[in-house]
């Protein structure tokens, strides 16, 4: 696999600095419209889950190989677990949860890594979505 | 920190207890609660009916439309009704997605939002 453009951001309390650059970055590597509005979303609930779950300190990184393009997002805490996913649609006024489906809603592809160091949360689009 | 969502009070002569709050910038988890307190201290005490107007709001992520759904909740205990007007394609998409859509009126522009409250 040939990944390239990785680029590694700490998340920070300026999410609005955060969506810029992956603005910039999903830009470039050809997303636009819809899809690119659906993947920022998406990755700002993430890094919000970091925030507010996640022991307050990870990195959102992204990068894109010939398929996708995808959004990397750890947090230091790791209390996410792969099946966190799949679930589905939290109940009305659940407060955890709503952020996880929203983004497998938006996302072509949601997986999560739970490791030693942390939970990685991994949001990818497809960079050819009619299969060319 | 992401800058504070901007909110304006807009005058609005042509209905009594509507109040009219124009908001501006990216609302998301870092200024949210800042903005429903500035909103909640905004609310005029004898206001009924809320229209938010939403032309200059860029970004909305879930805990703004928490946001707006404890605004409802404020302005149905008044027995008022919560109109949004002006949201951006991306708004839109974000409320379409969650589900909440049909938990407020969404018009294209506040005059329309005034003629739905006139009609009410």
């Amino acid at each position: 696999m040939t990944a390239t453009g990785d680029r590694r951001w700490p998340i920070t309390s300026d999410l609005a600095g955060l969506r810029e650059r992956i603005q910039l970055s999903a830009t470039r590597a050809g997303l636009s419209g819809e899809r690119l509005d659906n993947l920022l979303i998406a990755a700002n609930e993430a890094a919000i889950n970091v925030l507010e779950h996640g022991g307050g300190s990870g990195t959102v990184s992204i990068w894109q190989d010939d398929s996708f393009l995808t959004v990397d997002v750890t947090d230091s805490v790791g209390s996410l677990k792969p099946q966190d996913a799949v679930r589905g649609r939290p109940e009305r006024g659940a407060s955890r949860g709503f952020g996880l489906w929203l983004m497998s809603q938006l996302c072509d592809q949601l997986n999560i890594h739970q490791g030693p160091d942390g939970s990685r949360v991994r949001l990818r689009m497809r960079l050819h979505p009619s299969g060319s | 920190m992401t800058v504070a969502v901007e909110l304006a009070v807009v005058p609005e002569g042509a209905l009594e207890r509507v109040a009219v709050l124009a908001l501006a910038g990216e609302l998301d988890y870092t200024n949210a609660e800042q903005l429903r307190q500035d909103i909640v201290e905004a609310l005029p005490a004898d206001g009924r009916d809320l229209i938010v107007d939403l032309t200059h709001l860029s970004f909305c992520d879930s805990t703004g439309i928490r946001v707006f759904l404890g605004l409802r909740t404020l302005v149905g205990e008044r027995g008022g009704v919560v109109a949004l007007a002006g949201m951006q394609p991306r708004l839109i998409r974000i409320f379409r997605t969650t589900g909440l859509m049909h938990f407020f009126r969404v018009v294209p522009t506040v005059p329309d939002a005034v003629d739905f409250l006139r009609s009410r």
